[in-house]
């Protein structure tokens, strides 16, 4: 005995369990693309981009070295042992940068480009060099590589780059001859200038050969959707071997100084370096949109207010002429007053579609296309609400009504002081369906505010160009989404009791 | 007893100076509506905006040709009781209960009564309305907006006492003072709003339109008319009215402002529109009466077949034609065109979108709704999660989608997608190569991705009817079934199934309705395109295009403007009826078994 009801426990709650978990699951998948919303709404630009994807808002750390500007934060890894290092420009406009490229083998790049999307080959490229492109000589001049010869003659000196994940790798240090002379070079993004020659892969010549590189033909490559593109070549030909490079990838290098000892200097691509993040909320995207912060084609403030204006009038409106009509349709004998009712019910059947063009027209025929006014008295009678209304007052009993009559009551005050608080969950709903309908409303304001006005703008418009002007800000995007979606929902979670029930019960949409 | 608490009313006026006075001015409304038929009539220009053509012209002068007919008719009756005094008496005293009221009342002078009433108090509502818009109130709004958007600090106030309001609901210990505080915060706001957003400037706006006559005309008229409601109410007992036709009155009027918004926004533009479908009205353009020729046009159909002496399929059309699609069978190919390909491609569209979205939005719904059918504590709680994104306007979630989950790089579907992949293949030693679909760039995907987001937004809406739905199946029927050792599944499928068959009928129209009037979700998620893409393009998207963008290169053989427009909305209209109405049929033969 004692034992089955331990088994009826343990399936009774392991079923349970199941349950809970289940409902769980599918509500963080249902809800995941608005709880994705709101933690988008406070990262970054930078972060929502990030690859590989992750949900909390990251913000790069900044940090300054002494009296200089602030600057992001970068994490090596020096003799296993995880440094911080400080970015020395931040500007990626800046043209004093140089330009540098990965080369890498014909071969092992034609493969890497056939086999699926180029972006995604790139940065997987193995570094077999990286050589300046462009150098600044002593008199200031920029020199460029390009079709000249250019002699690199290794030396002892051995420098640090860090490659793919901030891993180093020892590279060479070369002299460098361009048409035979040699050139004293300095990479000129760096606060003072650190005389770095030229850096090649240590494989293809000793210390103390010459090496001559050289600018060739480019090479067509086919990639994986059969388009081709040309890519620069280079010979590298040392006295033993000669190799045929290709310019993969064209970027700037950057330079990343020591936290605590700024002459230690590290050359590498910014976007392979893991950058020092910490968990942060930008709660300025929500300043911006909000009109807080001075960035005027990021405001929905104004769009937000006369949303809702608009909401409230439409809704007060809806509730007042569905409460007389309601009162009237279930309280009231008059002639007509159940074909009138029939005919209003059916009204509930026109669709939307067949009164756009003549509602337009009416509103240009009155002066009132582009302005708030079209957008609510229109909107201001309901058929639906009345009918919805109706049903409720149909249930409350006559005798409270007749008692009152007896004393004199007029029917206003009947309906003021007996009706209306006796329906509020009837009430509730109708002024939460209202609500929605009229802040969610898109087709209308679309058809008859013009693009243009920014004064009348409604949400809905002004995300709809906050998402377009601002495609390259995903983050903000998110921010209007959320200032769009978050005022009903809290409404609708503040009275969802007599909302859902309100639904369940009339069996009827708004 | 009536008789004994109501003291005569003493009026100023006698009641046949009174009834005079009416009479005058129901014969003053008739004589300038005759007036205003006939500059209607003879207007060369009827609308100063946009001209409707000559039938709305002609419609409106016959309009206005009713009140003069009206108020004749009710000066007639006004004229039948001033010239017999002793029906007044009678009538007093039949309002009065002192005779039963069947006897010897004429119709006339009590409809007259009515029609004069009614009268008055269409013309107060409509010179009111006509004040306002002289007074600008109708365009302020914006000023108003404007003023909020200024004073917006205000705003939290109003705000503040909500929540105080809210918060004083829960704490009832302090509810009195909480509640009298949430007023003073409200009131003050709302006050200082009044007082910042420039009601004094708005006053003195309006006093300054009083330097035109016609705004000195206008408010007279409002006045006259409101007296003479006012006097048309009271004067029940003239007319020997009993309670009941006095509640007869009451009625109307409580109903009026929907009847008023009925035929202002309703019946008027669905006559609008249908006269419109059968003109070629278009901005800047005078309507022009051209019988069927717009339905035509939606329905001009070709299937021919295509010589071997046509190159291209569209050869074979007639010139004004084109391709809707093309069809090959054994060894001849079958071109379909039509003279607006795009309204059928639309369509089409549409239907695909009703057939992909039905199932998509329903059966997760009854899966959802029988799970949180029990009595478990918080299941509540899951049921108004669920309905969350319901409440979401389309406009949000269709960007939030656009950028987070349909994005081909970095969207988080195609994530999810690579995730799930990576691990079957590390588990199983697989080689599944991962898709990277193009979700809203491949168009076999696009449609797809419309209705999935479409079928997202609304399954917390279907859960929440399908639960009211399971709510009226008695739990007697479960208990006889799992007595009889049915399981869980037969349970399902023999008893929940059947009997929320009608449930699912309802949910399955409504979705049908709504889908078949898609336009917000295509539209949003393609808004940084110049247009929608064609196998997007929905029915009601077809409609706005010619309608309202009729300049923007989607001619394509057929005609557009309004009037094509009307006609379309006509056509989608009675394809959307006939559902609605399958559904009336429906529900009523399941209520009559």
């Amino acid at each position: 005995m004692q034992k089955r009801t331990l088994s009826q426990k343990l399936s009774f709650w392991a079923e349970r369990g199941l349950l809970y978990t289940l409902l769980t699951t599918v509500a963080l998948l249902m809800l995941f693309p608005l709880i994705y919303m709101v933690i988008a709404s406070l990262k970054t630009t930078v972060d929502f981009n990030s690859n590989p994807r992750r949900l909390l808002p990251y913000t790069h750390v900044t940090e300054a070295l002494a009296g200089r500007q602030e600057v992001p934060v970068y994490e090596f890894s020096v003799n296993d042992e995880e440094k911080r290092y400080l970015i020395s420009q931040i500007d990626a406009n800046n043209s004093d940068k140089s330009d540098f490229a990965y080369l890498g083998e014909v071969a092992d790049l034609e493969a890497k480009v056939k086999l699926g999307s180029h972006a995604e080959q790139r940065r997987n490229i193995d570094v077999l060099g990286i050589i300046p492109i462009a150098y600044r000589n002593e008199e200031g001049q920029k020199i460029r590589i390009e079709d000249q010869t250019l002699t690199l003659i290794p030396t002892e000196n051995i420098v640090q780059l860090a490659g793919n994940n901030s891993i180093f790798e020892n590279f060479r240090v070369y002299d460098v001859f361009i048409d035979g002379e040699l050139v004293q070079t300095w990479l000129d993004s760096i606060d003072q200038p650190v005389p770095l020659k030229a850096y090649m892969l240590p494989t293809i010549a000793e210390a103390g050969e010459e090496l001559t590189i050289k600018v060739s033909e480019p090479i067509t490559l086919l990639d994986a959707r059969d388009s081709d593109r040309d890519y620069d070549s280079v010979i590298v030909s040392s006295p033993t071997q000669e190799t045929t490079l290709v310019w993969a990838y064209n970027a700037s290098i950057d330079v990343f100084l020591d936290q605590e000892n700024p002459q230690n200097v590290i050359y590498a691509i910014e976007s392979f370096v893991k950058p020092v993040e910490v968990i942060e909320f930008q709660f300025s995207n929500y300043e911006a949109v909000l009109g807080l912060a001075d960035e005027p084609s990021l405001r929905m403030d104004r769009a937000l207010v006369n949303t809702a204006f608009v909401t409230i009038l439409v809704t007060i409106g809806q509730i007042t002429t569905s409460l007389f009509g309601g009162y009237a349709f279930s309280r009231m004998r008059f002639r007509g007053r159940d074909t009138l009712f029939l005919v209003y019910l059916g009204s509930i059947m026109v669709p939307f579609v067949v009164l756009i063009v003549p509602i337009y027209r009416l509103m240009t025929a009155l002066g009132w296309e582009d302005h708030l006014v079209s957008l609510i008295v229109p909107w201001i009678f309901t058929a639906y609400g009345t009918f919805l209304i109706r049903q409720f007052f149909i249930t409350i009993p006559k005798e409270l009504e007749e008692a009152a009559l007896l004393d004199g009551c007029g029917r206003l005050r009947i309906l003021w002081r007996i009706f209306i608080p006796l329906s509020t969950p009837a009430l509730a709903t109708h002024a939460i369906f209202t609500f929605l309908y009229a802040w969610n409303s898109f087709l209308w304001p679309l058809i008859i505010i013009n693009t243009g006005n920014k004064e009348d703008q409604v949400l809905t418009l002004a995300l709809i160009t906050l998402g377009n002007i601002n495609a390259d800000k995903p983050n903000i995007v998110m921010t209007g989404a959320a200032v769009m979606i978050l005022p009903p929902m809290i409404v609708f979670i503040l009275a969802q009791r007599y909302f859902i029930e309100g639904i369940a019960t009339s069996g009827l949409k708004g | 007893m009536a008789t004994l608490t109501k003291p005569q009313a003493k009026s100023a006026f006698t009641p046949s100076l009174v009834l005079l006075l009416s009479m005058i001015w129901a014969l003053a409304i008739a004589v300038y509506s005759i007036y205003l038929a006939w500059r209607i009539f003879n207007a060369e220009a009827f609308d100063v905006r946009e001209s409707l053509g000559n039938t709305v012209q002609y419609f409106f002068g016959f309009l206005s040709l009713v009140p003069a007919v009206l108020g004749i008719f009710s000066a007639l009756g006004f004229a039948l009781l001033i010239t017999n005094p002793e029906r007044l008496n009678l009538y007093q005293r039949i309002a009065d209960h002192e005779l039963p009221p069947a006897q010897g009342i004429d119709r006339i002078p009590l409809l007259g009564r009515y029609v004069f009433l009614g009268l008055n108090y269409l013309g107060t509502v409509l010179s009111a309305f006509y004040l306002l818009h002289l007074w600008d109130v109708f365009i302020g709004l914006d000023e108003v907006a404007e003023a909020i958007y200024e004073n917006r600090v205000l705003l939290w106030g109003l705000v503040g006492a909500y929540l105080l309001f809210w918060l004083s609901g829960k704490i009832i210990r302090l509810q009195r003072t909480l509640e009298l505080i949430a007023l003073a915060v409200g009131s003050i706001s709302f006050i200082l709003l009044l007082l910042f957003s420039g009601v004094h400037e708005a006053l003195i706006y309006i006093a300054g339109q009083y330097d035109s006559l016609i705004v000195w005309i206008v408010t007279a008229v409002v006045i006259i008319f409101g007296i003479f409601t006012y006097n048309a109410l009271q004067m029940g007992r003239t007319f020997g009215e009993t309670p009941e036709q006095s509640i007869g009155w009451q009625g109307w009027m409580l109903v009026s402002p929907n009847v008023i918004g009925f035929g202002l926004f309703l019946a008027g533009p669905l006559l609008l529109s249908f006269y419109l479908s059968f003109t070629n009205a278009k901005v800047g353009q005078v309507p022009k009466f051209n019988g069927l020729e717009n339905y035509t046009t939606i329905f001009s159909l070709q299937l021919r077949e295509q010589k071997p002496e046509h190159q291209y399929p569209i050869e074979a059309l007639d010139s004004d034609y084109s391709i809707v699609h093309t069809y090959k069978l054994g060894n001849t190919r079958y071109v379909l065109g039509a003279r607006d390909a795009r309204f059928w491609l639309s369509l089409e569209n549409t239907l695909q979108f009703c057939l992909m979205l039905v199932p998509l939005a329903t059966i997760p719904a009854i899966g959802l709704a029988v799970v949180l059918n029990s009595q478990l504590p918080g299941v509540k709680f899951y049921r108004a999660l669920y309905f969350l994104p319901s409440v979401a306007a389309v406009v949000g979630t269709a960007l939030i989608w656009r950028t987070a989950l349909y994005s081909s790089q970095i969207g988080y579907l195609n994530y999810a997608i690579e995730q799930i992949i990576n691990a079957t293949n590390a588990i199983f030693g697989t080689d599944i190569e991962n898709p990277q679909f193009g979700w809203l760039i491949d168009s076999r995907l696009q449609l797809f991705s419309v209705v999935l987001l479409t079928a997202w937004q609304i399954i917390g809406f279907n859960t929440v009817l399908f639960l009211a739905g399971l709510q009226g199946i008695p739990n007697a029927l479960y208990e006889a079934a799992s007595v009889d050792g049915a399981s869980r599944w037969q349970q399902f499928r023999h008893i929940t199934l059947p009997l929320l068959a009608p449930t699912t009928f309802f949910v399955v129209v409504t979705t049908i309705i709504n889908a078949l009037q898609v336009f917000n979700e295509p539209y949003v998620l393609y808004s940084r395109e110049q247009q929608v893409p064609d196998t997007v393009a929905t029915a009601v998207y077809h409609l706005y295009l010619k309608a309202f963008q009729s300049t923007s290169g989607n001619e394509l053989g057929a005609a557009s403007g309004f009037g094509y427009a009307s006609a379309v909305a006509w056509v989608l209209f009675a394809l959307i009826f006939s559902v609605t109405l399958l559904q009336f049929r429906v529900s009523r033969s399941g209520e009559e078994r």
